[in-house]
C-alpha cells in the first residue's frame, strides 16, 4: 500500500491527536479519580457526583477523535 | 411531562399525653407522615415546657427480641420477608417463644460445634494409633525418660546398621510402609542429636501425637467413638433443619411484626412532649392528608389536635421528596438518584432521562446483534439478581438494548456486517454522524437551558430567571445573530451594531448574572455542544473494532481447516470484549451526557427522600 508523504503526514497527525489527547485525560483523570473513589468510600451518595467530576476530561479525547476522524477524511479524500 | 416532586403540606399534631400511644398507631398503621425529629431549642432547654419524649417501656425487650429473632434467622438461614399477617399471639408471648428458642438451638448448635471438633480430634488420633499399632509397641513405653530419647516417624530405609554405629544402647521397632519405613526409636542421651543427624540422612519425617490421645485406646475403639460422634452430629443436624422447617414461618413473621412494634415503641423519640401533653410534626402528601385528619379526630375526639400548612418558601421549609413517575419510567428515577434527590420544588428530570437515555445509548451501540445481546444478558441478570435498585437499572437498561435494535435496523448493522444498504451508514457518512451529534447535542443542551429557566421562575421568579439560565439563552441568540451576520444574512439598517450590541448586552448580563465565572465560562456552551460528538465516535470506534474481528475471522476461514477453530474463537472474543466495551462506553457516556452537560444546566438536586414512619 503506496501512499504519498502528505497522506501519510494525515495519518500520523490523527494519530497524534487520539494519543496526546488521551494522554492529557490520564493525567487530568489520575487525581480526580484518586478523590473521586476516596469520596465514595466516605459516604456512598457520593457515587453520582463522583462519577460525574471522573468523567469530565473524557471530553479531550473525543476531541482529539473528531480531530483524527476530520484528517483520515481528508487523507481518503 | 414536566413534572415536580409530590405536593406536601406539614402537619402538626398536638394532643393530650394519654392518647400518645393511639396517635402512634394510627399514624403508623396509616403509614403516611414523614416524621421530623424535635429539635430542642435554647430557650426550651432553659426552663421550656416541651423536651425529647421517652420510647415506651416496652422498647428494650422488644429489640432484644429482635435482635434473637434475627441472629436466629441468620444461623438458621432464614430470609426476612417485606410482608407478613399478624401476630395470633400476644408479643409478651411470641418473645418468650424466641427467647427458648434461642435457648435451645444455641445448644444444639454449640453441640453441633464440640462434635465437630471432637471429630478434627479423632482424626488425628487415628493416624497415631495406626501408627502405634503397626509396630506393635505399648503406648505406655512411648515417653522419654532421663536416659532415653526417644525419636519415632519415618524413613526411607532401614535405619538398624546406620544407627549401630552410633550407639550399641538402642530399641528399634520397624515396619515397612509401602516405599517408606515406620519406626520407634530408643537411645540413651548423649548419643541422641548424632542419632537425629543420622536419621536426617534417610529423609527422616517426624510424626507428631497429639495430646492426650491415649484416651481412645485401641484403634477399633476410636473407630466406635468416631462413628457414634458422626451419627450426632448428623442427628443435631437433623434436629436444626427441623427447627428451620417448622420454626422459619414464625420467625419470618415475628420479626416482621417486632420490628413494626419496635418502630412504635421507639417513635416517642421524635416526639416533643410535656408532662400532660405531646406535639409532633411531619410531611404528608397533601392528597392523603384528609384521611390521616379523618381518622384521627374520629378515634380521638376532642382529645387532639391536627393541622396541615402547606409547604411554602418563606418559613425556610424543606419538605422532603417523593417523586410521582408511573411504572416503567419510575426505573429512572434510579438515575436521578444516583445523581442526588431534587429537591422539593425542583422539576423531577426522570422523565427526560426516560426519553433520552435510550436514544443515546442505541446511537453508540447501534447495532442489531449486539443489542440482541445485551437484551437477553439484561433479561437474565434480572431474574438472577434481586433488589429494587438492580431491576430499575436493569429495566432501563434493557429499554437502552431495544433502542440499540431499532439504531440497528438504521445503521444496517449486525455484528459489524452490513447486509443490506442501510438508512444510514454510520462507517461512511462521518459528516452526517458529525452533524446529527451536533444537532442532538444543541437540542439537548437548549432543553436544559429551557427547564433551567422554569426552576428559576418556580423558585425565585422572573428577574432571577432572566439574569441566571436567561443569560445563557441570550448570550446564545446573541451568538446565533452574530453567525448571521457575517454570512451577511442579516441587510437591515444598522444591522451590524444592533447585533455586536446584543451581543455586549448578553455578555454584560452574564457578567450579571454569574459574576466572573459567567465570562470564564463562555467557551464552556462549545466544549457542552461538541461533547455530544461521542454520540457518534464513542459508536464509530465499537463500528471500527467489530469490523476488525470480522476481518481476522475471515482471514482466518479462508486458510480453511486449523484455520475454522481459531476464526470462531476470534469471533467469540473479539465480539464478547466489543459488547462488554459497548455496554460500558454507551452506559457511561450516555449518563455522562445528562449528568455534566444536561443537568449542570437546570439541576441541582440535594431533597430528602420521603420516608413515612410505619410504611
Amino acid at each position: 500500500m503506496a501512499v504519498d508523504v502528505g497522506t501519510g503526514l494525515l495519518a500520523v497527525g490523527a494519530g497524534l491527536a487520539v494519543g496526546l489527547s488521551a494522554v492529557g485525560a490520564g493525567i487530568a483523570e489520575r487525581s480526580i479519580g484518586a478523590a473521586a473513589v476516596g469520596a465514595i468510600v466516605e459516604d456512598r451518595k457520593n457515587f453520582g457526583v463522583a462519577l460525574l467530576f471522573t468523567v469530565i476530561p473524557e471530553t479531550l479525547v473525543i476531541f482529539g477523535l473528531v480531530i483524527a476522524i476530520m484528517a483520515l477524511q481528508m487523507a481518503t479524500a | 411531562m414536566i413534572k415536580t416532586p409530590e405536593k406536601m403540606c406539614k402537619v402538626s399534631i398536638a394532643g393530650s399525653k394519654k392518647v400518645l400511644e393511639d396517635t402512634i398507631q394510627i399514624m403508623h398503621e396509616k403509614g403516611t407522615v414523614h416524621l421530623v425529629d424535635y429539635a430542642i431549642t435554647k430557650s426550651e432547654k432553659e426552663g421550656g415546657v416541651f423536651s425529647i419524649g421517652n420510647s415506651f417501656e416496652r422498647a428494650d425487650d422488644l429489640s432484644i427480641a429482635l435482635v434473637k429473632a434475627r441472629s436466629l434467622m441468620r444461623t438458621l438461614g432464614v430470609e426476612r420477608v417485606s410482608s407478613a399477617t399478624s401476630l395470633q399471639e400476644s408479643e409478651k408471648i411470641v418473645e418468650k417463644r424466641i427467647d427458648w428458642l434461642h435457648s435451645v438451638i444455641s445448644g444444639l448448635l454449640e453441640r453441633r460445634e464440640e462434635t465437630g471438633e471432637e471429630l478434627r480430634k479423632i482424626e488425628r488420633a487415628r493416624d497415631a494409633l495406626h501408627f502405634i499399632e503397626m509396630l506393635g509397641v505399648d503406648i505406655d513405653i512411648l515417653k522419654e525418660t532421663e536416659e532415653l530419647s526417644m525419636y519415632k516417624g519415618f524413613v526411607n530405609s532401614n535405619p538398624e546398621n546406620v544407627l549401630k554405629s552410633v550407639s550399641k544402647k538402642l530399641e528399634l521397632f520397624s515396619e515397612k510402609v509401602g516405599k517408606e519405613i515406620a519406626f520407634v526409636l530408643f537411645i540413651e542421651k548423649e548419643k541422641g542429636n548424632e542419632a537425629l543427624a543420622r536419621l536426617k540422612t534417610l529423609e527422616f519425617r517426624d510424626i507428631e501425637f497429639p495430646g492426650n490421645f491415649e484416651k481412645y485406646g485401641t484403634l477399633a475403639k476410636l473407630e466406635k467413638t468416631a462413628k457414634s460422634s458422626e451419627l450426632e452430629l448428623i442427628d443435631l443436624q437433623k434436629k436444626i433443619d427441623r427447627f428451620r422447617r417448622v420454626e422459619g414461618k414464625f420467625l419470618q413473621n415475628s420479626e416482621y411484626n417486632l420490628k413494626r412494634s419496635s418502630e412504635t415503641a421507639e417513635a416517642p423519640l421524635k416526639f416533643a412532649v410535656s408532662d400532660n401533653s405531646f406535639v409532633v410534626e411531619g410531611w404528608i402528601p397533601q392528597r392523603k392528608y384528609s384521611s390521616l385528619e379523618k381518622t384521627l379526630e374520629t378515634e380521638l375526639k376532642d382529645r387532639i389536635h391536627v393541622e396541615c400548612e402547606e409547604a411554602s418558601d418563606e418559613l425556610g421549609m424543606t419538605p422532603p421528596t417523593e417523586l410521582q413517575n408511573p411504572e416503567l419510567i419510575n426505573s429512572f428515577e434510579f438515575f436521578v438518584d444516583l445523581y442526588s434527590k431534587p429537591i422539593y420544588k425542583e422539576i423531577d428530570p426522570t422523565n427526560f432521562i426516560f426519553l433520552t437515555f435510550p436514544l443515546f445509548f442505541g446511537f453508540i451501540l447501534g447495532d442489531v446483534g449486539y443489542g440482541v445481546i445485551t437484551l437477553a444478558l439484561f433479561y437474565g441478570a434480572k431474574k438472577i439478581l434481586k433488589g429494587k435498585e438492580a431491576h430499575s437499572l436493569l429495566n432501563a437498561l434493557m429499554l437502552a438494548s431495544f433502542a440499540t435494535i431499532i439504531f440497528g435496523f438504521i445503521f444496517g448493522e449486525f455484528f459489524g456486517y452490513e447486509p443490506y444498504h442501510p438508512l444510514l451508514a454510520r462507517a461512511h457518512e462521518v459528516n452526517m454522524m458529525l452533524t446529527i451529534s451536533v444537532v442532538v447535542g444543541i437540542i439537548h443542551i437548549n432543553l436544559g437551558y429551557f427547564l433551567g429557566m422554569l426552576n428559576d421562575y418556580r423558585q425565585k421568579g422572573v428577574g432571577y430567571m432572566i439574569k441566571h439560565t436567561g443569560s445563557w439563552l441570550g448570550f446564545e441568540i446573541a451568538i446565533l445573530l452574530v453567525i448571521l451576520e457575517i454570512f451577511g444574512k442579516l441587510s437591515f439598517v444598522y444591522s451590524t451594531y444592533l447585533v455586536y450590541g446584543a451581543l455586549a448586552a448578553s455578555v454584560i448580563l452574564l457578567y450579571i448574572g454569574h459574576g466572573i465565572i459567567g465570562i470564564i465560562e463562555i467557551p464552556s456552551i462549545l466544549s457542552n455542544i461538541l461533547s455530544y460528538t461521542r454520540l457518534f465516535a464513542v459508536g464509530l470506534a465499537s463500528v471500527a473494532l467489530a469490523i476488525i474481528v470480522n476481518d481476522f475471522a475471515g482471514a482466518a476461514f479462508s486458510s480453511g481447516g486449523f484455520g475454522y477453530v481459531t476464526g470462531v474463537l476470534t469471533l467469540v472474543v473479539g465480539h464478547t470484549i466489543n459488547i462488554a466495551l459497548g455496554i460500558l462506553g454507551g452506559f457511561l457516556q450516555s449518563l455522562r451526557l445528562h449528568y455534566v452537560e444536561f443537568f449542570t444546566k437546570f439541576y441541582k438536586g440535594g431533597g430528602e427522600a420521603y420516608l413515612p414512619f410505619g410504611d
